[in-house]
């Protein structure tokens, strides 16, 4: 069963003075099942942080339909949206996105707060995801006073926590150190296997190789998919290099 | 070009960061005009000339220094909201390569400019105002003006002066500034977190403790003498922990708050409070300086429009008669003093002359008194000059003492009393004594009488109304007697009446040096010439009252002057508190808005957090002022004010006011706020 259907999306960005119109998505379509780990990637400029703003309902296409379990998120009313992003979404952010006037305990709470939900049961959540992402002795900080990989552990917390349909990443390793990525991926896989929807955009192909599936995105168009099949992540790494290069050196598609 | 370059630099850097320059200048040219106005009418020789117009003016001296120094303290404050947000772009200019000096001569030029500008927009709008303020000045005082416009050089200098070195202490101190500043620091300085602040229970406790003893001197003073002497001390106890209580305080509320889990983590509190802790302890001390300007105001206002309603009031009370004569002599063997005999010539003498004048003296009060300064101590009226202690711990047991002949006393009240040696009458004022008998000592001469009567106000002439002391006053029969047993004494005596007509302005003075005259001449008759030992005084109640309206009207109107300057200040530090909090929350709030807050959510919480943090100042304020109204009231009775009800409706109505003042600079405020936050 798609969780998440994306069905001709088009976005074009009109320029102040409306002279000059900008595609920025021309044409995009996928669909992505229950349970998958999909990576996208593409060069700057491609369109991959439009194309995510349209699916966290952060940006609203300027055709085309998003379904998200069965419901358009590009018709859920404006009043409504933000409340619909809480509870469906989880976003994970570069540059983690984490408020300075909270402890990392309160940043994960804050959607849940934000819910409504009673203190309680935002403590067994948070017991159990600490648990997992190896954030428990840390709760009581504050971001200013953890590493970078650990904030960023701590705001997948904050994505999960409302228990959403679908997490969507966004260059979730771009400020991490390599030992903090491997770890952060390799939760990403954890938290898959426990069968989370994963969206995640990224330059790095050793974060894409940890994927399900990869798709390329080119001058606002889906250009190209990887399945992992029965490749290691060395080897999905390979396909993934390779898929590049050649996008890159201007290859028709495959 | 390169000669142009730091003055357009500097144009450009006002021009650019006009949304917190405009404030500034604005409320430089306010503090400038402000000061012209006050010390041009402080200079003013039409108001000199008007009667009653030497108090004000002495007034209006000491409010030009009270406004220069508010200058100094409020503009660096508003210079330091303006400095922080430039470093910014010092730093970045550092980057570029221009280095320290080159941002120095930058900042002169601003400083020159806007020098430039405030002063010449402040004295201009000062010029055009100080005509105006004479006007309603001269009107609040009760007195008659010709319209002339004229300009004093010696308060444009001064004005010129005083804010030159108030803008080149703020340049040295900006200089010293970006002295310190690293641009790399500074390029990362708002990426840097911040420790939650840890609020100081100790300092906390002390605030309460603080508040609670001021509280508690305001709640339990009883003498109005004690009270003003008191009322500075409270002040500055109040002073101190309203900032202890603000910084402090409410970081230890907003973590007790945090601790409760069920409170803290609901939709409206999470945010509000979290942000709040920090909120309170960066703009506590804006917060406490809001809160004291708005008590401020509401004391000044609400005290002086009180006075000045007053003033018939008061002049009715203290001066219940029209003219008050009043003769002092010392006592002594040779008769020289004014005996019961001579009273009584005195009187018809008084009135024959008066009569000569075409005046007929009608509601005649008359009689002799011998008073003393005693303090109470073991139940005992200690009067004796020598050992007086007046020390701000007796306050509270010091008395005024008067002796009155029982002869007085029955021609005064149409009486026939008669009292034994040991026994007499008393009468007090603004305080009770219900013991069986007063015993006192004069000049060491021990007497105790046994109070037959306590009767109440049978004397109301100026100096016992006037008086901060309470007064009591005790009839005796042997009253020559005992002030030749004490050495060294006076006696007075006092002859008060109206004229039967009414005395305007210009009888007034002429009245006056006609009665002066004559009482000379009567005394001439009755002791020879003028002893040296013998000194009189003519009061009018015209007079009095031109003096009075002169001191209240001249306080109503800088009262009114200082209430529009801070009332000016509270809004320009609500402003930049809400534009530089605008500021450091866009981002926070942006996050929030990722996270799925929605508008409204986001309403409601800024909302919250601004209503608390906002309406904490006006609330304290108002709590300020009902603690302080029992001893305030008393400074204003011993200043004369008897209907206390004058005061309670000002309080309230300037209380109102002010309410609606501070709600619309709020409602306007935290629109520039939200829209700073919702700027994407």
């Amino acid at each position: 069963m798609s969780i998440l259907e994306v069905n001709q999306v088009k976005k074009v960005y009109t320029t102040r003075f409306g002279s000059n119109k900008v595609m920025a998505l021309k044409n995009v379509n996928f669909s992505i099942e229950q349970g998958e780990y999909t990576a996208i990637m593409g060069e700057s400029g491609a369109g991959k942080t439009t194309l995510l703003n349209i699916l966290a309902a952060l940006d609203r296409p300027s055709s085309g339909s998003v379904i998200l379990d069965g419901k358009d998120i590009t018709r859920v009313k404006e009043r409504e949206i933000s409340e619909f992003r809480r509870d469906n979404i989880g976003f994970v952010f570069q540059d983690f996105n984490l408020l300075d006037t909270f402890s990392l305990e309160d940043n994960i709470y804050l959607p849940l707060v934000l819910a409504g939900k009673p203190y309680r049961e935002m403590k067994e959540r948070l017991i159990r995801l600490a648990a997992m992402l190896n954030i428990t002795d840390i709760l009581k900080k504050y971001p200013y006073e953890v590493s970078g990989g650990q904030k960023q552990r701590a705001a997948v917390a904050r994505a999960l926590i409302t228990e959403p349909k679908l997490i969507l990443a966004d260059e979730p390793t771009g400020a991490l150190d390599s030992k903090s990525s491997d770890d952060l991926l390799k939760s990403f896989r954890e938290i898959n296997s426990l069968g989370n929807t994963i969206l995640m955009v990224t330059h790095s192909v050793k974060a894409a190789s940890t994927a399900d599936r990869i798709l390329f995105i080119k001058d606002g168009e889906v250009f190209h998919q990887l399945y992992r099949g029965n490749n290691t992540n060395e080897q999905l790494y390979q396909k993934i290099a390779d898929t590049l290069t050649m996008l890159q050196s201007g290859g028709a598609a495959i | 070009m390169k000669k142009y370059l730091f003055p357009k630099l500097a144009l450009v850097g006002i021009k650019k960061n006009k949304q917190l320059y405009f404030p500034y200048i604005i409320t430089c040219i306010c503090m400038i005009m402000m000061n012209y106005v006050v010390r041009y009418l402080a200079d003013s020789e039409t108001l000199r000339a008007v009667r009653g117009g030497k108090n004000v003016v002495a007034t209006l001296f000491l409010g030009a220094w009270v406004i220069g120094i508010f200058s100094v303290i409020f503009l660096f404050y508003t210079n330091t909201f303006l400095m922080k947000r430039r470093k910014m772009e010092f730093g970045l200019y550092n980057i570029l390569g221009m280095n320290k000096r080159n941002i120095a001569h930058i900042l002169f030029w601003e400083m020159l400019i806007c020098a430039f500008m405030t002063l010449a927009a402040g004295l201009f709008a000062g010029i055009l105002l100080s005509k105006f303020g004479e006007l309603i000045l001269i009107k609040i005082i009760g007195a008659k003006t010709t319209f002339d416009l004229n300009i004093s050089m010696v308060s444009v200098l001064y004005t010129i002066i005083v804010y030159l070195i108030i803008y080149a202490l703020i340049y040295l101190n900006n200089i010293r500034q970006i002295h310190f500043i690293n641009p790399i620091d500074l390029l990362h300085s708002a990426s840097a977190g911040e420790k939650p602040p840890k609020g100081n229970i100790l300092f906390g406790l002390a605030g309460v403790i603080i508040l609670g003893i001021a509280y508690y001197i305001a709640a339990t003073v009883e003498e109005p003498g004690a009270a003003i002497t008191m009322f500075f001390v409270a002040v500055i106890m109040v002073i101190v922990a309203t900032y202890l209580l603000f910084i402090v305080g409410s970081v230890i509320m907003c973590h007790i708050l945090q601790k409760n889990k069920k409170y803290y983590y609901k939709a409206n509190h999470f945010v509000s409070v979290s942000s709040m802790s920090y909120r309170m302890k960066r703009n506590g001390a804006g917060l406490a300086s809001i809160c004291i300007l708005s008590t401020m105001v509401l004391v000044i206002i609400s005290s002086t429009v009180s006075l000045y309603c007053g003033i018939d009031d008061v002049i009715d009370r203290c001066y219940p008669r029209d003219v008050c004569i009043n003769l002092n002599t010392y006592v002594s063997e040779d008769g020289t003093y004014i005996n019961n005999k001579k009273v009584d010539s005195l009187n018809k003498e008084i009135i024959k002359k008066l009569e000569d004048m075409g005046v007929e003296p009608e509601n005649v009060l008359s009689f002799r008194c011998k008073s003393f300064s005693g303090i109470e101590n073991d139940g005992v009226y200690v009067c004796d000059s020598s050992v007086f202690d007046y020390t701000p711990e007796n306050y509270e047991k010091i008395r005024d003492i008067c002796l009155v002949p029982l002869e007085d006393y029955n021609r005064i009240t149409g009486d026939n009393i008669k009292l034994k040696s040991n026994e007499a009458i008393v009468s007090i004022y603004k305080a009770e004594y219900n013991e069986a008998n007063i015993k006192l000592n004069l000049n060491g001469n021990p007497v105790n009488y046994n109070i037959v009567k306590n009767v109440k106000g049978f004397l109301d002439y100026p100096d016992a109304v006037l008086s901060i002391v309470p007064t009591i006053y005790v009839v005796i029969d042997d009253y020559e007697k005992t002030l030749l047993s004490c050495n060294n004494s006076g006696n007075a005596f006092y002859y008060n009446f109206d004229c039967g007509a009414v005395i305007n302005d210009a009888d007034a003075n002429d009245l006056h040096s006609k009665i002066s005259e004559y009482i000379s001449e009567v005394i001439d008759n009755k002791f020879g010439k003028t002893p040296d030992a013998l000194w009189y005084s003519v009061t009018l109640r015209e007079d009095e009252w031109m003096e009075y309206m002169g001191l209240y009207g001249g306080l109503l109107f800088l009262g009114v002057l200082l209430s529009i300057v801070f009332v000016g200040a509270a809004i320009i530090i609500i402003y930049y508190k809400q534009v530089s909090e605008g500021y450091e929350d866009e981002q926070r709030f942006d996050i929030m808005k990722k996270i799925g807050m929605t508008k409204q959510e986001i309403k409601r919480c800024i909302n919250s957090q601004l209503f608390t943090v906002f309406f904490a100042p006006l609330i304290m304020s108002g709590v300020h002022l009902l603690a302080a109204f029992r001893m305030i009231s008393k400074i204003l009775n011993a200043m004369g004010l008897a209907d206390i009800r004058v005061f309670i409706i000002t309080t309230i109505i300037t209380y109102g006011i002010f309410s609606v003042i501070y709600i619309c600079t709020y409602v306007i405020t935290s629109k520039i706020y939200y829209r700073i936050v919702n700027r994407k």
